[in-house]
């Protein structure tokens, strides 16, 4: 399972180990000095110094700092469907069926892994369709409110040497 | 004086709960099953509960407040604000019953708390009216109201907090606003009489504070601003006013202090005005009780307004003098209200997920909740109180938006954000205010504050990552994943 943060029309896909090292989206972000006391976060990135306040409700994320407030809401996405869809083929195929919510990439839109493509909602729960690869968008087949069944192909990609001419 | 009931919640009871401890006296806090885990129930001596569907109810039961008092052996009753603090009903009950009411008689809160009979009054001791109309059946008010001129005031006579309030600018606006203002009347106080009066332009509200003895001593403590108000709701009071020199404080805490010495004024109340841009000022009513905002004048005097509720309510004498009353600095309180400024203040609850206080010199927070509170819909959605010191205005507007920034209040959502970008509106900073100021410059708050607030969203997703264990992968995986970049 990977985590994708949701803030509104905002979407993060983050996976992070315990050294600190993280990927948001298409980025690896180092944190020094981690450190974790009850709701209070704290660590070092590009030499600046952060303090945190989260409080965590359920699903739903809250962080402050210094006056200052981010709200997002986790939800989880699975891997291995994504990874069938993704690393094997040029497409993006829906992995339940489902409704589009939100389509967020358009024809010859380059892509890195780890940004959000599609939005789908499957028995009221949403899930987020994430680049599992580099790459540039070819053609989207479906757009928000598209009714579609599993398998059904949502976006798919330019071929590597399509894509480098 | 030996033990008090506080017939009331929040950050209020647990203010009057202190005072009074310090001062050797015992306390019963009357709570509603809602309450009884509040830091009020845990810092009173003892609590009783009371009853009541909805919530609010239990602290409006008179016969029920006046037996838990007798009860649990309370000599006095300190009703705070809001509820029953301005009910003349519930002050005679509890003398009746043999107890000490903190405030002044039934009688005088009887006659304040009938604002066309307070007008009246106020006239009869010279004190400045805006040209009014009562109302004498629909045909006659009508008339009345028109021979005022527009824009005017439909108000309830039974009225405060800012309840039953409408604007009339044009007459086709008359008839229905004189409706709803009557049902609404009805529906908050019981009691549909109105009466209309002259809105003037950009007034600014200004407040004095006194105290009274039971032998006829009155002092003002000068006077409180409060003008940022939103639906006729205070939101941020100070003192001392920058529209008012030391020739108008006089004449303004005169007027005061001589309705009070009329109405054989006993304890601390508050008596209003309304101040023009022409600096002539008009009496809007008197509130029998502790203010919200007494805070700000406890900064600037010293003083603390409950221990002398307390020392006035058990017979003592003011040992002071007017001259001995000096102002120090300048005080901002900001209300820290549980609501949804965009969409129109609209209340907003849930759990109180983390709770930060700001700490640092001239930097005062009066509250009733803790972190975990359950915020419920069931009372006011004023969460808590900020109130700072500074030498002069502007050092207290810097030090008031530095201790909001660093208020933390996570869960439902706040007005720390909007209080922020407000107190940087140059208009705000040049004490350009008045009572319209929020209509005025809303758009242009909500605009800076939505630029302001927003914490960067892909360095907190970076730590919120390592927090949260749905995002934390295994070395390897997080190695395959290093591949994705280029």
């Amino acid at each position: 399972m990977t985590a994708v943060l949701r803030s509104g029309s905002e979407f993060l896909a983050v996976m992070a180990e315990a050294s600190g090292r993280v990927m948001v989206g298409r980025s690896e972000v180092r944190i020094e000095n981690f450190s974790r006391n009850g709701g209070t976060l704290a660590g070092t990135l590009g030499g600046a110094r952060w303090e945190i306040e989260v409080a965590r409700i359920g699903d739903r994320i809250i962080a402050w700092s210094s006056g200052r407030i981010w709200q997002a809401e986790i939800q989880l996405l699975p891997v291995s469907e994504i990874d069938a869809a993704g690393e094997h083929s040029d497409q993006i195929t829906a992995p339940m069926p489902g409704s589009i919510v939100q389509v967020h990439v358009s024809p010859s839109q380059p892509v890195a892994a780890g940004d959000v493509m599609v939005t789908i909602e499957s028995m009221k729960m949403e899930t987020a369709l994430v680049a599992i690869r580099d790459g540039v968008v070819a053609s989207v087949l479906v757009e928000a409110g598209t009714t579609v069944d599993r398998g059904a192909i949502l976006v798919s990609f330019m071929k590597q040497e399509e894509a480098a001419s | 004086m030996k033990h008090i009931l506080v017939a009331n919640r929040g950050e209020i009871a647990l203010r009057i709960i202190r005072t009074a401890h310090r001062l050797g006296i015992k306390t019963t806090l009357a709570a509603h099953a809602v309450d009884l885990q509040s830091i009020a129930a845990q810092t009173a001596g003892q609590t009783a509960q009371i009853f009541g569907d909805p919530p609010v109810s239990a602290y409006l039961d008179i016969p029920q407040l006046t037996k838990v008092a007798l009860d649990y052996g309370c000599d006095t009753v300190h009703p705070g604000y809001g509820f029953l603090s301005e009910n003349a009903a519930f002050a005679a009950q509890v003398e009746a019953a043999g107890l000490c009411w903190v405030g002044p008689s039934p009688d005088v809160i009887g006659l304040m708390g009938d604002k066309i009979r307070a007008r009246e009054f106020a006239h009869r001791c010279g004190l400045p009216l805006v040209p009014f109309a009562l109302d004498s059946g629909h045909r006659e008010f009508r008339d009345a109201v028109l021979a005022l001129r527009f824009p005017v005031l439909i108000k309830a006579a039974a009225g405060g907090g800012g309840k039953g309030i409408k604007i009339v600018r044009q007459e086709m606006e008359l008839d229905r606003a004189i409706t709803q203002a009557r049902s609404e009347a009805l529906r908050y106080f019981g009691d549909e009489r109105v009466y209309a009066e002259r809105f003037v332009e950009r007034p600014r509200h200004i407040e004095v504070q006194i105290l009274a003895d039971q032998f006829g001593k009155v002092i003002h403590l000068g006077e409180r601003e409060c003008s940022i108000q939103r639906r006729f709701q205070k939101i941020i009071e100070e003192t001392p006013s920058v529209a008012i020199d030391p020739d108008l404080r006089s004449k303004i805490c005169g007027a005061a202090v001589a309705l009070a010495k009329a109405s054989q004024y006993r304890n601390a109340g508050t008596v209003e005005f309304i101040l023009g841009p022409d600096r002539e000022f008009y009496f809007l009513e008197v509130n029998t009780r502790l203010q919200v905002e007494h805070p700000v004048t406890e900064l600037v005097t010293g003083l603390d307004l409950v221990e002398w509720q307390l020392r006035i309510a058990s017979g003592e004498a003011l040992p002071f003098e007017q001259s001995d009353v000096a102002s120090n600095g300048h005080a901002i309180e900001c209300r820290i209200n549980a609501e949804d400024v965009p969409s129109g203040f609209v209340p907003s609850s849930g759990i109180l997920a983390r709770y930060i206080e700001p700490h640092g010199e001239g930097i005062r927070v009066d509250s009733g909740v803790c972190e975990l509170d359950r915020l419920t819909s069931s009372f006011d959605p004023m969460l808590a109180k900020l109130i700072v010191w500074g030498p002069d205005r502007g050092s207290t507007i810097a030090r008031t938006e530095e201790a909001l920034r660093n208020f933390c209040l996570l869960g439902p959502e706040t007005n720390i954000a909007y209080l922020r970008a407000l107190l940087k509106q140059p208009e705000y900073v040049a004490g350009h205010i008045d009572t319209g100021f929020i209509d005025r410059h809303h758009e242009e708050i909500l605009r800076f504050m939505q630029v302001e607030s927003r914490l960067d969203a892909r360095v907190t997703a970076a730590f919120v990552a390592l927090m949260i264990p749905e995002a934390r992968v295994s070395y390897s995986s997080l190695s395959e994943l290093g591949a994705w970049k280029n």
